[in-house]
């Protein structure tokens, strides 16, 4: 191989899209998740909704926001890199990108604010709004990217001239052939990949036994999701498969491992070693028969084998036959955990077993799997074109220096190296976490006035000096009454020590607040009561012995208060009259004499 | 068809739509430029806060520019974005940090959260110095061969797209100081002032600076406004002469707006001064979509590909900028103390 700009720009490409794909393999299904669950909270008025929503809006601010900026980086390399390609095709693809940034990224980046920051602000059916429009801004992203890929996959509706793409028929464009095949498959892969993340955490957070109903809520909603998508998506990806036959054939080959032609009964390669070299399989397993029948819906289906391309005109066989299979087997595996978990979740099981739960655990990153592996075969299977037949991917690239491109990709290799673990990171801790809040903003009331000066500035703050003492000793006779309820549970209390769920402190009712108090809610649910969920919890000030993030550099500190990054006044003047004064806290003045003369 | 003409249209529209992305950017990029030299914590927590449920809008607006460019003036698109790989390299890696480091910096405590302020500062510098060398590799010209790139991989490296770096910088640090006065009070407003005060003359400095530049040593650029060193047109200066005396007045009302202590006029002063520069630089460049090299006309996409997407943008683009106010009017108001729209934020401070 050789280390052109060509092929750095490749790899290039395949590294910043395979970490793009990532996020919004996930936040495509989470936005539509905190969609459901605030609007089953504003049905229900059940505030477990609610933890839920405000405990996985937290990870999906993080996940949307590399998605995002890992997105402008795809959008700015088709120029850097991809001039070629960019010149050729500018006429077709760039109105369908361009009504991607119009109908999509405005949409979703304008009222993620409010979705995030504004529930005070706005009320809660205009926040449920902004949540809706979020989520709809990332499947309307999702449909436009899909067909822009799809049509250069399978293009139609164009006019080639002097080497450059010119729209013949718009609607012809964006619905191309394949696209709907690709929306779909990819739509139910995004809330698949959410739905086995979702189950993945509920069921560490069973394991680290925490947040029991919420986690019972997580499983059963996963489950009942994954138990339905699964199966239909199978059948969603062997109609898209009936695509491909009919419109990539050397793709196809390559999938199924095809190098000779079959003129019906074709057998259906399961696993083999597509060696490029000799042009045959080594080590190959197969059934006979069978593969016309499943390839292309007839026994007598004839397949074109990969020898009817010249070698140039071929993808990398290996890489397409395996990565297929790799997504092809996660898949099976999905329909069986939907199955089962959906079944062990509905009837409690799961809740009780925890071999079930540990059994859940290692397929949270199974959806991210099959989503790059599902992308490898589409993308790697369309080369050696970007425009698949009609424009090689080695006339697309752009006039530059491979010196520059080895800068680049190393510089985005090692950003992303940086940026990747910090937020999964950042992500596991929340989850680990669990969803704890006793925020609750009134379901029915009018937005809190912004002019709420005394809530806002100094008199809040003077106040919260004055009643903290006060409200420690109320948190020491909870802690009490907390420790009291663990004696009486020997049998839970067994189980390790372990961070503590709730948050003693956050759980104070707080008569004073008006807003709880209009709901008619003072909180009472977040009183320790004996069927709390974790009455076994160590006392809060005990140290985070059993947490393995406790070791990291990142994570000093650990403060109870500081879980809820809740956005309302209201929780914040709550927040300071029940916590410990941070040392920090408003004392600038103190750290800062020359702001005092200014 | 015929009495539209498309590519005129479309220049107008990515004008607006980098100006947009500029301005809108451009305060919360100069929040971070300013972000180390905050007095304390707090107000750093304070001057993250008042910009992070909109940065993520703001930054939509490079993306479109980006886009826009890449539907209506492919050739340009594909000419420009391999003379700028570096610059834009390295404004996109930055933007990744920067971005992240609000999400990061909320969620890390301690060490965590110092680590994430050095990230988000040297990101939005980088990112303003990349923009500002991308921006003097435009203005400076860029060899084309047919269509494609025909340069060097370092052409965009010389003393005037840094310099153009730098008055980027201090520009976009002004935007944010002007931002920071208005949405906060006390100390930390003061603070902003101050910093307002310092940059003001160094962006006229810059301003004029690089106006003198582009006049004299660029032939293309200088006789648009009637300049070729040294005869002086003034036919054609005349009527383009009100926008430095524009620039001047504007930032006579700025200062006085600082001296003062006016919370709103520093602010839309500022992207007054932001708006001229811009009009002088469009009015120097058009109608070149690659300065010297591709006018709007060679560069555009096919008429009934810009016409696919100005379809769009009519119908969309007042639609985006009404919701973009209302989400700017949901969080009007100071972004101060611990009571502000931000997040939850004052942990323990290290030790």
């Amino acid at each position: 191989m050789e280390w052109d700009a060509l092929t750095l720009s490749r790899l290039q490409f395949a590294f910043t899209i395979s970490f793009h794909i990532i996020f919004p393999s996930f936040s495509i299904g989470l936005a539509s998740y905190l969609a459901v669950l605030e609007g089953l909270w504003l049905r229900s008025g059940n505030d477990k909704y609610l933890r839920l929503y405000d405990y996985w809006v937290k990870i999906f601010a993080i996940t949307f926001a590399m998605g995002v900026v890992s997105g402008i980086v795809m959008s700015y390399q088709f120029g850097t890199n991809w001039s070629a390609f960019s010149q050729a095709t500018g006429n077709i693809l760039g109105p369908l990108l361009g009504y991607e940034v119009l109908t999509a990224f405005f949409l979703e980046a304008s009222f993620l604010g409010i979705m995030l920051f504004g529930r005070h602000l706005v009320g809660p059916g205009l926040h449920f709004i902004a949540t809706c429009i979020v989520a709809l801004g990332t499947l309307v992203s999702a449909f436009w990217i899909l067909a822009a890929n799809s049509w250069m996959q399978y293009p139609v509706g164009y006019e080639l001239r002097d080497g450059v793409f010119y729209a013949t028929d718009w609607l012809a464009i964006i619905f191309s052939p394949t696209f709907p095949y690709r929306l779909v498959h990819m739509v139910i892969a995004a809330y698949l990949t959410t739905a086995f993340v979702v189950a993945g955490v509920a069921a560490i957070l069973l394991l680290r036994r925490r947040a029991l109903e919420e986690s019972a809520t997580m499983l059963k909603m996963a489950f009942g999701l994954i138990a339905i998508l699964a199966p239909l998506q199978l059948v969603a990806g062997h109609e898209h498969g009936l695509s491909v036959y009919d419109t990539q054939p050397s793709k196809l080959a390559a999938m199924e491992g095809h190098w000779e032609t079959w003129e019906g009964s074709a057998p259906l390669i399961l696993f083999a070693w597509p060696d490029e070299a000799s042009e045959t399989n080594l080590y190959e397993i197969k059934i006979p028969e069978i593969g016309s029948w499943i390839v292309t819906g007839d026994w007598d289906g004839a397949i074109t084998g990969l020898k009817e391309f010249a070698p140039e005109d071929r993808p990398n066989v290996p890489l397409v036959f395996w990565s297929f299979r790799v997504m092809v087997g996660i898949g099976f595996l999905m329909i069986l955990y939907g199955l089962v978990g959906a079944w062990a979740s509905w009837t409690g099981l799961m809740e009780r077993m925890r071999t079930l739960q540990v059994l859940v655990v290692p397929m949270l990153p199974a959806g991210f799997i099959a989503v790059l592996a599902g992308w490898i075969t589409a993308e790697a299977g369309r080369q050696p074109y970007t425009v698949y037949g009609l424009l090689r991917t080695s006339e697309s690239v752009s006039p530059i220096a491979a010196e520059q491109v080895a800068a680049s990709l190393l510089m985005f290799v090692a950003v992303y190296a940086v940026i990747f673990p910090a937020g999964v990171f950042y992500m596991g801790r929340i989850a680990v976490e669990g969803p704890v809040s006793s925020k609750k903003p009134a379901r029915k009331k009018k937005p809190a006035s912004r002019k709420e000066p005394a809530r806002k500035k100094a008199p809040a703050k003077a106040k919260s000096r004055k009643t903290s003492a006060k409200k420690r000793t109320r948190l020491s006779a909870k802690l009490a009454s907390a420790f009291a309820a663990k004696q009486q549970k020997p049998a839970a209390a067994k189980s390790k020590p372990d961070l503590p769920v709730l948050n003693p402190v956050e759980e104070s009712p707080a008569p004073e607040d008006p807003i709880s108090a209009v709901a008619g809610k003072p909180s009472s649910q977040e009183d320790m009561a004996p069927e709390d969920p974790m009455p076994e919890d160590p006392m809060p000030e005990d140290p985070m012995s059993e947490d393995p993030m406790s070791e990291d550099p990142l994570f000093d500190e650990p403060m109870p208060d500081d879980r809820d990054t809740g956005p309302s006044l209201i929780d914040i003047a709550e927040q300071y009259e029940t916590e410990e004064l941070p040392d920090n806290f408003p004392d600038y003045k103190r750290e800062d004499p020359e702001n005092g003369n200014s | 068809m015929e009495t539209l003409d498309l590519p005129v249209i479309w220049s107008i529209i990515l004008g607006i739509a980098v100006l947009m992305y500029v301005v809108l950017d451009g305060f919360d990029l100069g929040i971070g430029i300013l972000f180390p030299l905050a007095r304390t914590d707090a107000h750093r927590d304070i001057m993250m806060n008042s910009v992070a449920p909109v940065w993520d809008g703001n930054e939509t607006w490079l993306v479109l520019g980006g886009g826009g460019l890449f539907a209506a003036f492919p050739m340009a698109f594909g000419a420009f974005m391999p003379a700028v790989y570096m610059p834009i390299t390295l404004m996109l890696a930055a933007l990744v940090f920067r971005g992240v480091a609000f999400e990061f910096r909320f969620k890390a405590k301690g060490r965590g959260r110092r680590l994430w302020d050095h990230t988000f500062n040297i990101g939005s510098v980088v990112a303003a110095l990349s923009q500002g060398l991308v921006l003097g590799a435009f203005i400076q010209g860029t060899s084309i061969r047919g269509t494609a790139f025909s340069g060097g991989s370092f052409d965009w490296l010389t003393p005037f797209s840094i310099m153009v770096a730098f008055a980027v910088l201090v520009g976009y640090a002004l935007l944010g100081a002007t931002w920071m006065i208005m949405k906060s009070d006390g100390p930390l407003a003061d603070w902003a002032r101050r910093w307002a005060m310092r940059c003001l003359p160094a962006v006229l400095a810059f301003m004029a600076a690089v106006s003198f530049a582009v006049l004299l040593f660029d032939i293309q650029a200088g006789q648009r406004w009637g300049i070729s060193w040294p005869t002086i047109n003034l036919e054609k200066l005349l009527p383009l002469a009100p926008v430095p005396f524009a620039v001047l007045g504007l930032s006579l009302w700025l200062y006085n707006a600082l001296k003062t202590k006016s919370r709103y006029a520093p602010f839309f002063c500022s992207i007054g001064l932001f708006v001229l520069g811009y009009l002088g630089l469009a009015i120097s460049i058009f109608p070149y979509v690659v300065p010297y090299e591709l006018t709007i006309w060679k560069a555009a996409a096919a008429p009934n590909s810009q016409a696919m997407l100005l379809i769009g943008v009519l119908i969309l683009l007042p639609l985006i900028l009404a919701y973009t106010a209302y989400v700017y009017w949901v969080f009007r108001g100071k972004a101060d103390g611990p009571g502000g729209y931000g997040h939850t934020s004052h942990d323990q401070s290290p030790a």
